[in-house]
């Protein structure tokens, strides 16, 4: 019978140890460990794994940029694992090519359905998890439909929104931007129009919605 | 083995919430000790701590090591906190804790320290 192999790439000697004891009374399941991402393509080099369990935090970059190297060079079914996952970082590995991602706490049998469930082209995610990624989904489709709405503004009018956001008044932004106090608020008058939102404290929760904090960011540097 | 029961083999109980932990101290204490281990939400932990009366305890959460510690102080049962986000043991040591600097958090590591504390060569 071929056994699956399994790669174990964690840098905490506990999780390593724990899968390999655990995995070591199943008769269908090689194991292999690696605590980097140099271990890890030692490993792929002496013959591709079927499935890798990955660190979020594998070092040297983490565990989501390992999944997206790995992707292109090799077939293995990734999962990655971690404590406490975010929505965010779930959705970000799946992204960049897991196949499913589990929580470090998991039970024992849980994990051996998991990674049966790999090779049979399963996406092992628990129920949390996957409830997380329809959020992210959903948020993410929310932001694309508020980008698409923030299309209609002019490129001052989205600086002049992107100060407003910050909780810039008037008279900060007029300095800011180099324009009267009196186009300032001319160009709120029509973010409000355009956008149909009641008020500039709307239109700063719109904004964090279409652009998050990075392009706040950006705009503060700007300002 | 056990040095306070009359067991054949030093019982260390391991309250988890990563259950992946008592799979890897159990390949460590192999021959060693038996390894019982519990659910990290446990509740009364101190109530079933005196009924195993177990000669040490491993725990990898902050709430189970406060409620692990009153059984620890009164029976001098080696007591052993798994830091696994920081990979550092940390230990119930003459009623202080005490975070090993020299110890990571492998499951060797933390048979030895277990294994000192139980055969009394290094006070827990």
């Amino acid at each position: 019978m071929r056994r699956t192999r399994i790669l174990v790439a964690d840098s905490v000697p506990i999780f390593r140890a724990g899968v390999r004891n655990l995995l070591s009374r199943e008769a269908d399941f090689e194991v292999v460990d690696a605590a980097d991402l140099d271990d890890v393509e030692r490993v792929i080099a002496a013959g591709e794994p079927d499935v890798a369990l990955i660190d979020l935090d594998l070092p040297p970059n983490g565990g989501i940029t390992t999944v997206r190297r790995l992707a292109k060079e090799c077939s293995t079914h990734m999962i990655v694992w971690s404590f406490e996952p975010e929505r965010e970082t779930v959705l970000a590995a799946v992204r960049a090519g897991a196949d499913g991602y589990l929580h470090k706490e998991i039970a024992p049998q849980g994990l051996i359905r998991s990674l049966r469930g790999a090779v049979d082209g399963e996406a092992p995610l628990s129920r949390d998890l996957a409830s997380m990624m329809i959020a992210a989904l959903h948020a993410l489709e929310k932001q694309a439909n508020a980008r698409e709405r923030a299309a209609v503004l002019s490129a001052r009018e989205r600086e002049v929104l992107d100060l407003v956001a910050r909780g810039a008044r008037n008279k900060e932004i007029a300095t800011a931007l180099f324009i009267s106090e009196f186009t300032v608020k001319r160009h709120v008058q029509n973010i409000l129009q355009k956008l149909e939102l009641p008020s500039r404290r709307a239109a700063a929760a719109f904004h964090w919605a279409a652009f998050g904090p990075e392009d706040a960011v950006a705009a503060g540097q700007m300002a | 083995m056990s040095v306070s029961h009359g067991r054949g083999e030093a019982l260390v109980a391991v309250v988890c919430r990563v259950p992946l932990l008592c799979e890897a101290l159990a390949s460590s204490f192999e021959g060693i000790g038996d390894i019982r281990s519990f659910p990290g939400d446990l509740e009364d932990t101190d109530g079933l701590l005196r009924s195993l009366q177990p000669d040490a305890v491993v725990v990898d959460t902050r709430p189970q090591a406060t409620a692990a510690e009153p059984f620890a102080r009164d029976t001098h049962t080696p007591l052993v906190h798994v830091l696994l986000r920081e990979q550092k043991l940390r230990v119930l040591r003459s009623g202080d804790w005490e975070v090993l600097q020299h110890e990571d958090a492998s499951p060797e590591a933390i048979r030895n320290v277990l294994v000192a504390g139980i055969f009394g060569r290094q006070p827990a």
